[in-house]
């Protein structure tokens, strides 16, 4: 595979700092999470009062049934949307208690996201793509920075591409290089490898792997997948908006069968 | 985010195509009204006859000291006396006298005719022949002896001052359709011997023109405050050719203004809704670009970053043919008589920088309604599947457009307490604040009506309704976008033809109210002398003539506006003279030839110099009181109030003898003869003997034929208003177009979706027919609310009735036109969208 070498090395020497311990510390830290959609008369409660820690240089899948809230739980975590009640900290800072704009610079700094679809602005090349998180933050992208993370994700010759020219597996891999530039505290992931055939979804799991194990860089991300699951440090399972279990080293029949289970559950309601 | 704003606008050239044609026709129209208003505010006319004089005298039009810089109507003539006092200033060649008068040829209507020492002034040259040097000799304008097929030493009649004259030509001149005496015979044929109208002044060689004008000025004694004759240099001298001009010209100020705001509206409108369905069709990547990190802020300034950039673009390119725009617009004022042919279009830089200053100030303001919406975006939606809209109204919108209808209805109520003729001066704007205000609420209100159609619309159309309403329902915002375009189009075009209508029929009511007479007599001559009053009601079977002089007066208040000799601002800005229509009338008869009626005293006492004003300019005055006036040219007189008339308001006029008013217009003439016939009379041995009394070019006009004349003048002066409704609703429609185009291209992707799920395209087509009727019914019904307030109150300050004045096909056309329009672009577009088959989901 792809040798995730020096760029992601260097990362988190100088990102690290900000949450205390390094290496036994939280990168994110839900404490009593609530989310209600709607109004008074129709509410939903997308989580159920959920506490979680996501510790530095681990690899998360967080997984659970359609509806189960584990791409709200994402959404929290991320700060692209603010819980009902409860605290979230990231990196050291308490989200909940920032305001919009304060979240749009923190998301820019220290998170990057991998969607599973249309995650490529199409009018800008691929060397652009990648540079945009640095040019809103009104950075211009180090010397060679764009050039090298793309080479990592094995996409050094299609700097001038435009997203249309690529296939949906190369797309996934510049969107994981976006990610990857601005050397974020978490990488968020939701069904990244969800469009993907089975050889291309490996190879996107096999990329961000690397990244945890070769440069320490922490991910999170949900999936319905055990494949995908499967390639985690730790498997998070939801149902109705509540944490159901954990798996330390998950393999792929055994978040099977927890899946089956939550499965039964839910339908059994 | 100018740079992404730039690939943005190169990667989705054909969302923004649309956007751009709006901003560009609109920036068009806008500068081209630019040039329009600064031609109106220079009132440049440059002299054409009198162009080879650098320094023409004239006499004075101004009404000094008053605020609106009022102009006299008729010409105020000078001393003949006063081209050798001229002509003896240092540094004047020659001073050449100018005397022109109305005048026909029996055979081929109506000409022009000059001293001929004037033609130096241009200068027409002799082609032929010899220049005239005494009585019965003439010299023609070659264009004229071509068209009436007159030559060389040949004769020809001439009506001029109310008789017919033969004369010799003795000459034919270059480049011109006027006719040209010797200096004494144009005196006596403008029917003023010894009086001249302006005075060409030839410089010496080496002489300044600025310093010899000054030298005239105080030769003439000419002053700032204005008393003496007027000395004129540059364009200005175009205003001794026609003391007329000023008023025209004043008239192209106000309509260009309108017409221009006008167009900036409805391109604030047209863009901001193209603009917003561009920022729809990439509604996910707005999302994504929150979720890696855009602030509002960012997106905000991105989405004014590609707007500006085409407006800056659409402005530049519009820049260029708008002058041709605006002088195309002035040619066709020209054409339809309201404005003077002399009238120069000036588009100087000022209108250029105006103009594309509002038009950029009006794309701004679309981008920032834009704008506002799409930094709405939140994150979250890049991860939905499904981009569902949200509600997209905010408190400020609400509160902008309550004010608005609070302004409309402010306006509406002026509207109604206007007079009748200045009831479209407040309407108009009236009907721009109630679109305003409609945009604003459009969400709501386009929301309110496509709810209550929904009902209806399934129950008449099935699956294809059930569709269409569930579509409307859930996407809000897009509905209003597609609405405003057919309200904003159906609401301008009824609200301004029908305003129109309604003052045409306000006119022509007041002037059949006024008129009882059966038959009017005039003359191709310019006009019959007074006495010929008298010859006509001598036949058998005239039952009353009276003459009927028009002109214009000013009453003058208590204290005269201007002390002479102190010109001073602060002095002038008194009490105003009032402005008034004037008419001359010989009083025998009146009664039953017009229906003036006298409120106070009596119409027959109105005899030597005496007036009778309308109520409500005669209010503070008493019977037998002495009124201070000011005539047609200028004249100070002071009339006794012998009578107050009842009249309509703003149709009001007041009446002097025709004795009086006669020397104080034009001609000296009368120009008509108002005729009651005996009942029973034979009418057509009326008719003879009335042309037969032995004056030239006489003719006879009934009241079917009079009222025809009083329309089509009428007509002149709707010329002007149809074109500028004409050009705004066209960029009405064509956004409309526009804007139906974009929307329904935009659901490509929903449209493969149908067809995979198993939808015909049959049955696309049908759904989206029934969207398309929604939209317009929403956007139809808006548009007749907007006509109908502002409709409503001029109906009633016009016409006292709340319907307004115009025939009603108007209406059926309109609706027809704005139903068939959205209709067929909608599915026009939904059939391109729809060619690519099922599996084109782009």
């Amino acid at each position: 595979m792809i040798g995730m070498t020096n760029f992601l090395r260097e990362a988190p020497a100088g990102d690290g700092g900000a949450a205390g311990a390094p290496g036994r510390a939280d990168a994110v830290r839900l404490t009593s999470v609530r989310k209600v959609y709607g109004g008074a008369r129709n509410a939903v409660v997308a989580l159920d009062d959920v506490s979680v820690g996501l510790r530095k240089g681990t690899f998360t899948a967080i997984m659970g049934p359609s509806g189960s809230g584990k791409s709200t739980l994402l959404q929290c975590a991320a700060g692209l949307d603010r819980p009902t009640s409860g605290s979230v900290v990231l990196d050291g800072v308490e989200l909940t208690s920032l305001g919009e704009r304060e979240r749009t610079r923190l998301r820019r700094r220290r998170i990057g996201f991998v969607f599973q679809a249309f995650n490529l602005l199409p009018a800008l090349t691929v060397h652009d793509n990648v540079a945009l998180p640095l040019r809103l933050a009104g950075r211009r992208p180090e010397r060679g920075a764009v050039e090298e993370v793309l080479e990592r994700v094995g996409l050094g010759g299609r700097l001038r591409s435009r997203p249309a020219e690529l296939s949906g597996g190369q797309q996934q891999r510049v969107a994981i290089a976006r990610a990857l530039i601005t050397r974020p505290a978490v990488l968020f992931g939701d069904e990244p490898t969800g469009a993907l055939d089975t050889g291309t979804a490996r190879e996107v799991l096999g990329l961000l792997r690397e990244a945890v194990e070769e440069a320490g860089q922490t991910v999170v991300m949900v999936t319905h997948d055990p494949v995908a699951a499967a390639h985690a440090d730790r498997a998070l399972f939801l149902a109705d908006g509540r944490l159901a279990g954990e798996l330390d080293r998950p393999t792929v029949e055994r978040v099977a069968a927890r899946m089956t289970r939550l499965g039964a559950d839910g339908a059994g309601r | 985010m100018t740079g992404i704003a730039l690939r943005m606008l190169r990667f989705h050239k054909g969302g923004f195509l649309a956007s751009f044609a709006g901003l560009f026709l609109g920036a068009l129209i806008v500068v081209g009204c630019g040039g329009l208003l600064e031609t109106g505010i220079r009132a440049a006319a440059p002299p054409q006859r009198l162009a080879a004089a650098p320094i023409v005298v004239t006499g004075d039009q101004r009404y000094h000291g008053t605020v609106e810089e009022l102009i006299f109507p008729e010409r105020a003539r000078l001393d003949a006396a006063l081209t050798a006092k001229i002509g003896a200033v240092p540094g004047v060649a020659a001073a050449v006298p100018d005397v022109s008068f109305p005048a026909a040829l029996a055979s081929h209507g109506a000409v022009t005719g000059h001293n001929w020492p004037s033609a130096r002034l241009t200068p027409y040259r002799l082609a032929q022949g010899a220049a005239p040097s005494g009585p019965g000799q003439i010299v023609l304008g070659e264009n004229l002896a071509g068209r009436a097929g007159l030559r060389l030493g040949g004769q020809v009649e001439l009506l001029v001052h109310g008789t017919a004259e033969r004369f010799r030509i003795v000459g034919l001149a270059a480049g011109t359709g006027d006719v040209f005496v010797a200096d004494a015979e144009a005196g006596r044929l403008a029917g003023r011997p010894g009086e001249i109208d302006s005075v060409g002044v030839l410089l010496a060689p080496g002489a300044d023109t600025g310093r010899v004008a000054r030298a005239v000025e105080s030769a003439v004694g000419a002053t700032a405050a204005g008393s003496g004759p007027a000395v004129l240099t540059g364009d200005d001298r175009g205003r001794a050719e026609d003391p007329g001009l000023i008023e025209g010209t004043d008239d192209l100020i106000p309509l260009a203004a309108a017409f221009g705001s006008l167009a900036a509206l409805a391109m604030v409108f047209v863009v901001a809704g193209t603009v917003s369905l561009s920022i729809r069709q990439r509604e996910r990547q707005t999302a994504l670009l929150r979720a890696v990190g855009a602030t509002p802020g960012q997106l905000r300034r991105m989405i004014l970053a590609e707007t500006m950039i085409l407006a800056v673009a659409a402005t530049a390119l519009a820049c260029w043919p708008a002058p041709w725009f605006g002088r195309w617009l002035l040619k066709a004022f020209v054409h339809g008589g309201v404005v003077s042919d002399s009238v120069a279009f000036r588009s100087g830089a000022f209108p250029l920088i105006a103009g594309a200053g509002l038009a950029l100030t009006a794309a701004l303001g679309a981008a920032f309604m834009a704008a506002h919406q799409a930094a709405r975006t939140r994150p979250a939606e890049a991860l939905a599947e499904a981009a569902l809209q949200r509600r997209w109204f905010s408190v400020v919108r609400l509160v902008l457009g309550v004010l608005c209808l609070g302004g409309g209805a402010a306006l509406a109520v002026g509207t109604a307490g206007s007079d009748g003729p200045d009831a479209g001066g407040v309407a108009t704007p009236a009907a721009l604040v109630w679109t305003i205000a409609f945009g604003l609420l459009g969400p709501i209100m386009a929301r309110a009506i496509s709810a209550a159609l929904t009902r209806p619309v399934r129950a008449l159309s099935g699956l294809a309704g059930e569709l269409a309403t569930a579509n409307a329902r859930a996407r809000t915002a897009r509905l209003t976008t597609a609405v405003m375009p057919v309200m904003l189009a159906t609401g301008l075009a009824l609200s301004l033809t029908y305003l129109q209508t309604t003052q045409s029929d306000g006119a022509r009511r007041a002037f059949e109210q006024a008129q009882r007479a059966d038959l009017v007599l005039t003359s191709t001559a310019g006009g019959l002398p007074l006495d010929a009053v008298d010859t006509v009601r001598g036949i058998p079977g005239v039952a009353a003539a009276t003459a009927q002089i028009a002109s214009r007066g000013f009453v003058e208040p208590a204290t005269a506006p201007a002390p002479p000799g102190g010109g001073d601002e602060e002095e002038s800005a008194g009490p105003q003279p009032t402005a008034l229509a004037l008419q001359g009338i010989t009083p025998q008869g009146a009664d039953r030839t017009t229906a003036y009626r006298a409120a106070t005293g009596t119409l027959t006492a109105l005899q030597g110099d005496t007036i009778a004003l309308p109520t409500r300019y005669a209010t503070g005055h008493r019977l037998g009181d002495t009124i201070a006036m000011r005539l047609g040219d200028g004249t100070r007189t002071r009339l006794r109030l012998i009578a107050t008339i009842d009249a309509r308001r703003g149709y009001e006029t007041a009446l002097v003898p025709a004795a009086l008013l006669a020397p104080h217009t034009g001609t000296g003439l009368v120009p008509r003869i108002l005729i009651s016939a005996d009942p029973g009379t034979d009418r057509t041995a009326l008719a003879t003997a009335l042309t037969s009394i032995g004056h030239p070019g006489l003719q006879l006009t009934d009241r079917e034929g009079l009222a025809a004349a009083q329309q089509d003048q009428d007509h002149t002066q709707a010329t002007m208003a149809w074109l500028v409704l004409a050009v705004v609703v066209g960029y009405a429609i064509i956004s409309l177009i526009n804007t139906q185009a974009l929307a329904t291209a935009e659901r490509r992707r929903e449209f493969g979706l149908m067809r995979l799920v198993g939808a015909t395209r049959r049955q696309i087509l049908r759904m989206m027919a029934v969207e398309a009727s929604l939209v317009a019914a929403a956007g139809i019904t808006l548009g007749l609310l907007i006509a109908a307030l502002t409709l409503i109150p001029a109906g009633l300050s016009v016409l006292d009735s709340a319907l307004p004045g115009g025939p009603s096909w108007i209406l059926t056309a309109t609706v027809a036109a704005a139903l068939a329009l959205t209709i067929i672009t909608t599915l026009t577009a939904t059939r391109i969208a729809l060619r690519g088959g099922p599996d084109s989901t782009g």
